[in-house]
This record gives C-alpha cells, structure tokens and sequence, in this order.
C-alpha cells in the first residue's frame, strides 16, 4: 500500500476546515481500537528503529490506523479525494524519564505557503499524560515565517499545548506547524508514530461542506494574534479559499469581510461570490 | 563581585581596628581582576506581544551555564508577566525587537511576538 492512492468519505464540516486553518492542527482521541494500539506497540517493541516502514505492509495497521474512518475522513476533507498514502513511517521512541528543554522546530522540508498539499499525522498507541513527555505544538503557529536555525532560542510559550492523549489518538497537523519534545519524568518506553499523507486532486469544496453556510458568521481570526491582530483572519481565508477551489483571495481592507466576519454584523463586503451562501 | 565586596568589608574592619596594611589593599585590588571561567552570565529572551515593555509575555527562555531553561516557576506560574517586570528583578536589555520586520507585510510575521533579550 506504499504511496497508493485512496478515498474515503470526508467527514469534516466547513467550521471543521476553518478550525485546521485556524489552529493548524486537529486531535482526534482514541479512534484508533484497544487490541489495535497493543499489537502496533508489540510490533514497535520487536522493530525498535526510527523508521519501521514495515508496519506499512501490514494490513492490519493500515486499516486501523492509516485508513482510520476518523483520521483518513479527516484526511480526505483537506487534501480530497485519491489523497496519497504514507510512504516512509518515523516512530520517535522515547526511553523515559528524560529531560529536555527549547527544541522548537518546524520539520524540514516546511514552506510557507497558502496551499496544503501535505499533512503530517501523530498516533500514540499507548496513554500519553504529561509524564511520558507528549509532543507540545503551537496553535496557529502555521502563519508564522520562521527558519528552524532562528528558533532555538525559545523556551517557554504561553500558547503552547501539551498534546496528553489517551491511547489511539491521532492527530492531525500542518506541516509547517511549530512542535517540540517535552520532558517525561515517568519510566518506560513512549510510542509516537508519524507519517504523512499527500494531496493527488485539484482542491475543491468538496468536504461535508453546507452551500447554505453564512460565512459572515464564521469566526477567521485565531484569537492569538499570531501572525498580526485581525490580519490573521486574512491568512486563514487564503488557505481556505485555496481549499475551496484554488483561488487566491483579494483583501478589500478595512473592516471587509473577514476582519469582521464572526462579528454579528454580517458583513459581506470583499467576500469572495463561490463563498456566499446559496440555496 | 561577592569577593570584592567581602575584601572591602575585611578593609573596613580592620581600617576600625587600626590594623588596615597595604597588603589588604592589594589584596582588595586583585580581587576586582576579571578571572576567567568564574564569570556566571544570564541570558534572558523575553517574546512580548508588543514593542510595550508592559506588554505581556508571549515566551520566555533563560541562559545560563547550565544551558537553556524554560522559565516557569516549581508551581507552573511564569517568573514575570512582562520585560518590565523582569527588568525590576535586575536584568537588563541588551536587544530591543527588530524594528525592520515591521518591513514585512501586513499579514506577515517572522517568529514569535517582539523579542527582548536581557543580561544579568
């Protein structure tokens, strides 16, 4: 199944696409099956190397996992249909306790763009708490332009989130997002597998989109003014109109739409016409 | 510094007792010589959401000899709310934000929020 393509039904809602834009991640916890989560973690304990791309052959896995209805609906809702499957598998497994501080980086190969062509996905086949050190991402973080050398220097973020999971949890993000290992201070071992998907078809609204969604009630802006107060919305729209079919969005400026979009005063004023409601 | 300031106390007792020589004094002469390797630098980054000193913080990370250090205290409480703060607790800026991001356009923004960096 290396690299095939596949299609599924898509499950997320237009607020599910305009939430991923926003935050730039999603977490889907335990959809993944109780003796689903053991076998993978028997077959990590016997295949305990970064990339144990043979897990991908099993079919077992890729059905609960890879194609998971959850996550791949997910999937197919941002990247559409005969989106492209995993080719390479990464577990970071960690021996525990350890202690780490800083370590921010966005994963190489990001780019900054208003385009999603690609998704990277976590699973933790075991519980994650605190104390087994999860991944700590950084909503929104997406929008921000940085270069992995220039932010090294940061440590604590407010904003940040720990992703504590219970066992089976997928979760979804932007390639471009900002993460981080944490500290663990319990004893054992920590699965976490990752891999990607990739985008095949031209992107359309074909997710379970409602035609007759009034965006001018939607809420764009992220509300951790990251990149910039207000101008956040901005970003949000461009990845979600090229979402929606491709195009690239021309702000008006001012308190067009969506600086006030989620306002209550219905503003449509620089609202793309293949965004109005119809029906 | 603290050895210094101890040498210099030692004067002053002794200049009381009448038993100040000028060994003493040379003695406090030498102890304010830069010796390498005892010096303990601070480094503070501080990511404001703002130019504002007032503003609050967005991130947070410490430098010291021991490496980097996350910056929030044994209760999970961040040691200051914001530069000023911090600049009261004794650190000093050494680096306002970079002023030429604000080149970028207006939905771009490079990093995280407006950074300080502090010495101590």
């Amino acid at each position: 199944m290396l690299g095939e393509k596949y299609d599924c039904e898509a499950t997320l809602t237009d607020e599910g696409v305009i939430e991923f834009c926003k935050n730039g991640f999603m977490m889907l916890e335990a959809v993944v099956p109780r003796e689903v989560n053991l076998r993978v973690t028997e077959f990590l304990d016997s295949h305990p190397r970064m990339e144990p791309n043979g897990i991908l052959q099993e079919m077992w896995f890729v059905d609960a996992v890879i194609k998971n209805p959850q996550a791949a609906g997910a999937v197919r809702s941002l990247l559409g249909k005969d989106f492209k499957l995993p080719m390479m598998m990464s577990n970071h497994r960690v021996q525990c306790p350890r202690t780490l501080t800083g370590d921010w980086h966005r994963d190489g190969g990001a780019v900054d763009s208003n385009r999603l062509d690609s998704l990277q996905v976590f699973y933790y086949p075991q519980d994650t708490p605190a104390e087994l050190g999860p991944t700590e991402v950084l909503p929104s973080s997406h929008l921000l332009r940085v270069k992995r050398r220039y932010m090294t220097q940061y440590g604590s973020i407010r904003q940040a989130l720990r992703t504590v999971a219970p066992a089976g949890s997928i979760f979804i993000t932007h390639y471009s997002i900002w993460h981080r290992a944490t500290t663990s201070t319990a004893s054992g071992i920590r699965n976490m597998l990752k891999y990607n998907y990739w985008r095949t078809a031209p992107p359309r609204r074909d997710w379970a989109a409602d035609p007759s969604c009034d965006l001018t009630e939607m809420q764009f802006g992220t509300g951790r003014n990251m990149p910039e107060k207000w101008h956040d919305s901005v970003r949000v729209v461009r990845l979600f109109l090229w979402l929606c079919g491709g195009k690239e969005f021309d702000f008006r400026g001012g308190q067009s739409w969506p600086i006030t979009a989620g306002s209550g005063n219905h503003i449509d004023e620089g609202m793309p016409q293949e965004l109005r409601p119809r029906g | 510094m603290e050895q210094v300031k101890q040498q210099l106390l030692k004067c002053i007792d002794k200049f009381r007792s009448g038993e100040l020589a000028e060994e003493d004094l040379r003695q406090a002469l030498k102890s304010t010589e830069a010796r390498p390797g005892t010096a303990t630098p601070q480094l503070l980054y501080l990511q404001a959401a703002t130019t504002a000193v007032t503003s609050r913080l967005l991130g947070m990370s410490r430098f010291d000899a021991d490496g980097q250090h996350d910056s929030v205290d044994e209760s999970g409480e961040w040691v200051y709310e914001n530069v000023y703060e911090a600049m009261q607790d004794g650190w000093r800026i050494v680096k306002f934000p970079e002023m030429t991001l604000m080149m970028a356009g207006e939905e771009e923004a490079y990093g995280l929020g407006c950074e300080f960096i502090l010495e101590k």
